[in-house]
């Protein structure tokens, strides 16, 4: 073993002396030979001759002692990549297009993949996260839509459970911090089991403990961003109280850097909470039927989340048996793992931006392979002199594979560039739904993946040639001095490839259009107001759900803000639409219908001043808006929408009729009667694309409910009135902070952004699908017509003009196209039901689409082959006839 | 003849047992002995007395042959001389067997 080592070491250090050894040894044997002859009265010449015979060629021998030593492997290997690096930089243009195009889909991909790990395949950053699962209750009034459950039924899933190690809730509100500069944030209210269950630790100071529940003892724990904005990142305040609008809180302890919460988009609770404070009151003993908290559990070790389910379940079955009120709603439980729920909405789309790089890739390897083939049967000749001068078959394909490997090696670096740079990029367009690439950048499983897709790649092109290089017959190419190959070869994989890229191409130019068109039906969509030249911000009045502030400040200040110049309307609302604040819906009673489903109905609720219709832009069917007398101890009155007056009295007029619905009363709910006065247009609260729930509308005087968010109509710019209401509200209270103050165009614009996101990179895959589908059938072409220029001036020399010529070659790359194209349509059909969940308003088997592909196709294919196709009909017949 | 796969090793080893030698010298002294039965060509020597000496069965040193040129003359190492003595036996084993087989009645 050592020796051979040392042999190794030698072979390497030492290997110019092995080779002179080899050199001198050979020399001086051959000749003694020679002597031999000589001695036997051979002429010198003749002995000579006689002795080469004997060696058969001294290279050769020297090659095949080579071959037989240790190490010669791995510098062969050497050799072999510095020979076709010399070889490629040789053919500049064919490298530099290869490289190019390699390193195009590479980085696509890996681009493309960064995002696709960070959000659907990294684990969420919670210790063990697969045992961690959301819980949600469906609830007859809700339909089969989950929701968050109530106090009560939090507690009993505590005590009657036997999968869970523990569960924990938490429902999202709004708190200010006082101070020289007020800020409202979005304060996260928490069993103080919260953290325990997530199974994260504090980075500093600790986390919630069972005597701070229910208010017991005032505490909040913040999260590292937050701390270091708002307090300079300064520990000496852990353990000490903050000041805040709602009351003294000790602040107890920092979460680490990279702590989320990534609960499913539909639970409201969004990923960037700063602060954290427990329940500040006993959730166990609320209402039954305020349904608020969201819950995430953490299965005991060893159990199934089928095994929790079913004991979940169970626990549903006893909660039913113990509450008649639970048993009327039908409560169930459903539980899905945190981490499939977190990216359940955004996995369909990811997955068909994933696959479209993967297609993208596909082309670029055709193109290369394409070039390559073209490479070597140019140099068919030279491969067939090397192995007439005695290189071996292996050592051709070996430098045929080199020559590929180094090729991916400069296109996967310039590869994993240019995807750095892509993510980067795709970082600065990504939806909000993506928040969690935020901290995802090149990591080791992104790199793997790109270098893997770059060893592929290089298998794939070396191989084909190489393959190739098996049939060559060394003495029919010598002859045919590199000719007649390609009619067998590169005609019959030029076209497949061909017909391939324009397969491609036209599956993703198909899914291109119909997510552009996609994206046009969500924006032309009629969301129930109108989101141009609305400014909305959102004040906070105090911890609790009634506002801590006399009401008739807030009606000042609409009438303040609406005599701004440049104020058409003001308005204010508890919810905007498109929001994040965690919805507000319950069951509602319409009084004087029998039946068994009375507890059956549920509804979004908001509390409006009178003026936020007109100034939300909410059209009125029927009826009147609120006004100023519909006021606390006035008659109960409220607005429902046309989806409720049609489901609850179909063929009758709403108005007039009464509902119990439910209010915000000395800062809890309480069911009050209530007549309908005016019937509003559905407004598209939580998506552009659903029409999810029903809405009832309450003057916010008989239900008044903090926080609050004001919509200004503006003539102006929006958001050049913020200054003056700053100030109209720092002479009221300094403490008084604005949250969320934005054009209502960007409650519009978030929701658009993942359509425009799969847009905007389905649009970015399809061009540059179309561009290399052009160069593509170039390349191929191009080729082809150089070889075939000789048939060419053939042809002409027997009187087919320039046009025929330059109609057959566009024919053939035409009729290629028109393959492609044909079985392109096949295959995006087949794709269609695959698609259905990322298409709106418009048919997976849309035939614009379609339509728009079968133009642009064959138009690209046109562009590709033009310049071969001119060039044939340009050719000199006499000139080429000559040349042969 | 042809040489039979893996016996050129044994061959050479063989040649070299009694007396140190060159290259040529070698494959010389095999068609010699064997009568002219098996005459190794240098493509096939050189290779095997390079793979010899890597193994560490021979060593080849630079000396001056009878007709003054230099030559590259190989000795048996102690490791070579047991080498071959693995081989004589492995030799005759085989033999013996090839002839049992051959001569042994329907």
């Amino acid at each position: 073993m050592f020796r051979r080592l040392g042999y190794l070491f030698e072979y390497f250090f030492r290997r110019r002396s092995i080779e002179e050894d080899l050199d001198e040894e050979l020399r001086s044997s051959f000749e003694m030979v020679v002597d031999r002859f000589v001695e036997r009265g051979v002429p010198l010449a003749e002995a000579r001759r006689r002795a080469r015979l004997e060696f058969e060629g001294l290279e050769q021998v020297k090659e095949r002692v080579r071959d037989g030593l240790v190490g010669s492997a791995l510098h062969t290997s050497l050799q072999d990549l510095r020979y076709a690096w010399r070889g490629l930089r040789r053919r500049p243009s064919f490298s530099i297009i290869s490289v190019v195009t390699l390193a195009l889909g590479i980085g696509v991909n890996t681009a493309v993949f960064s995002v696709f790990y960070a959000v659907l395949l990294r684990p969420l950053p919670y210790a063990k996260p697969e045992q961690l699962a959301l819980l949600l209750g469906t609830f007859r009034g809700a339909g089969t839509a989950p929701a968050p459950v109530s106090g009560v039924i939090l507690g009993e899933i505590e005590r009657r459970n036997r999968s869970l190690a523990g569960v924990a809730g938490i429902w999202v509100g709004t708190e200010t911090f006082t101070g020289e500069n007020p800020e409202q944030v979005r304060v996260a209210q928490v069993t103080p089991n919260f953290f325990d269950v997530l199974g994260v630790g504090a980075a500093h100071g600790r986390t919630f403990i069972k005597e701070e529940e229910a208010g017991g003892r005032p505490a909040m724990v913040l999260t590292d961003g937050f701390f270091r904005s708002r307090f300079a990142g300064n520990r000496n305040l852990i353990g000490k109280g903050l000041h805040m609008r709602g009351a003294a809180t000790t602040l107890v302890g920092v979460l680490p850097a990279e702590f989320q919460l990534h609960f499913a988009p539909e639970t409201n609770v969004p990923a960037g909470v700063p602060a954290f404070v427990p329940f500040p009151y006993n959730i166990y003993a609320g209402r039954r039927d305020v349904y608020f908290i969201r819950m995430v559990a953490r299965l005991k070790p060893g159990v199934s989340l089928r095994e929790a389910r079913w004991d979940l379940d169970r626990v549903a079955a006893e909660i039913r048996g113990a509450y008649t009120d639970y048993a009327a709603e039908n409560l169930h439980f459903t539980m899905t793992g945190m981490q499939s729920a977190a990216v359940r909405d955004i996995r369909p789309a990811l997955t068909a931006l994933f696959a479209g790089a993967a297609f993208l890739l596909l082309i670029c390897c055709v193109n290369v392979t394409s070039l390559l083939l073209a490479r070597a049967s140019d140099r068919r000749k030279e491969i067939a002199l090397r192995l007439a001068i005695g290189a071996s078959r292996v050592r051709i394909v070996r430098q045929l594979l080199a020559e590929g490997g180094v090729l991916c090696l400069l296109g996967g670096v310039g590869g994993i560039a240019l995807g750095w740079a892509g993510f980067r990029a795709l970082m600065a367009i990504r939806p909000e739904r993506l928040a969690r690439i935020g901290d995802a950048g090149l990591n080791w499983p992104v790199l793997a993946f790109a270098v893997a897709v770059s060893l592929g790649a290089a298998v794939l092109f070396g191989l084909a040639p190489a393959l190739e290089s098996f049939k060559l017959d060394v003495t029919e190419s010598l002859r045919a001095g590199g000719r007649g190959w390609i009619g067998a070869l590169h005609r019959r994989a030029g076209g497949a490839m061909v017909i391939g890229e324009i397969t491609i191409a036209f599956v993703l130019v198909t899914g291109a259009a119909l997510t552009a068109r996609t994206l046009s039906k969500i924006e032309r969509v009629n969301p129930g107001f109108e989101p141009r030249q609305r400014l909305t911000f959102q004040l906070a009045f105090g911890w609790t759900l009634s506002p801590a502030i006399p009401l008739s400040t807030i009606r000042n200040w609409e009438a303040q803000f609406a005599a701004l110049p440049g104020v058409e309307s003001v308005g204010a609302t508890s919810h905007l639409p498109l929001g994040d604040f965690p919805n507000w819906y319950s069951p509602y009673r319409p009084e004087g219908i029998v039946g068994n489903d009375l507890s059956t109905r549920i509804a979004d609720y908001r509390c409006v001043t009178p003026g936020y219709f007109a100034a939300m832009g909410t059209r009125l069917l029927e009826g009147r808006y609120f006004d100023q007398q519909d006021r606390a101890g006035g008659r109960p009155v409220l607005i429902v929408d046309d989806l409720l007056a049609r489901s609850t009295w179909p063929g009758q007029s709403a108005i007039g009729k009464k509902i119990e619905a439910e209010h915000v009363i000395d800062g809890g709910f309480a069911p009050v009667s209530s007549i309908v006065v005016g019937v509003v247009e559905h407004v598209r609260n939580h998506s552009l694309t659903k029409e999810l729930r029903s809405e009832i509308y309450i003057p916010f005087e008989q239900s008044p409910r903090s926080p609050l968010s004001f919509v200004l109509r503006t003539r102006v710019e929006p958001l050049l009135l913020v200054p003056a209401i700053r100030e109209i509200l720092r002479r009221h209270d300094p403490d008084l902070a604005m949250a969320k103050v934005r054009p209502m165009t960007e409650y519009v614009a978030r929701e658009l952004a993942p359509a425009s996101f799969t847009a905007v990179l389905a649009a970015i895959f399809s061009a540059l699908a179309l561009l290399l589908a052009a160069a593509g059938i170039y390349g191929v072409l191009n080729y082809q017509v150089s070889r075939r220029l000789p048939e060419m001036g053939v042809r002409m020399a027997l009187g087919a003009g320039a046009r025929d010529v330059f109609r057959l070659v566009l024919g053939e790359g035409l009729t290629l196209a028109a393959a492609g194209a044909l079985l392109g349509a096949g295959a995006a059909l087949m794709a269609a039901h695959w698609l259905g969940a990322l298409v709106y308003g418009v048919s997976p088997r849309d035939p614009l689409s379609y339509g728009f592909a079968l133009l642009l196709l064959p138009a690209v294919a046109l562009l590709g082959c033009w310049r071969p196709a001119s060039r044939a009909a340009a050719a000199d017949p006499a000139k080429i006839i000559r040349e042969e | 003849m042809d040489i039979l796969q893996g016996t050129l090793d044994l061959l050479i080893l063989r040649a070299l047992e009694l007396a140190p030698m060159h290259g040529i010298g070698i494959a010389d002294r095999i068609q010699q002995v064997t009568h002219g039965t098996f005459v190794v060509k240098p493509g096939s020597l050189f290779p095997a007395l390079r793979r010899l000496e890597q193994k560490g069965w021979i060593d080849g040193k630079w000396g001056a042959s009878e007709s003054n040129r230099r030559a590259r003359y190989y000795t048996l190492t102690r490791t070579g001389h047991a080498q071959l003595a693995q081989e004589k036996r492995n030799w005759y084993r085989m033999t013996s067997a090839m002839n049992w087989m051959l001569e042994s009645e329907g």
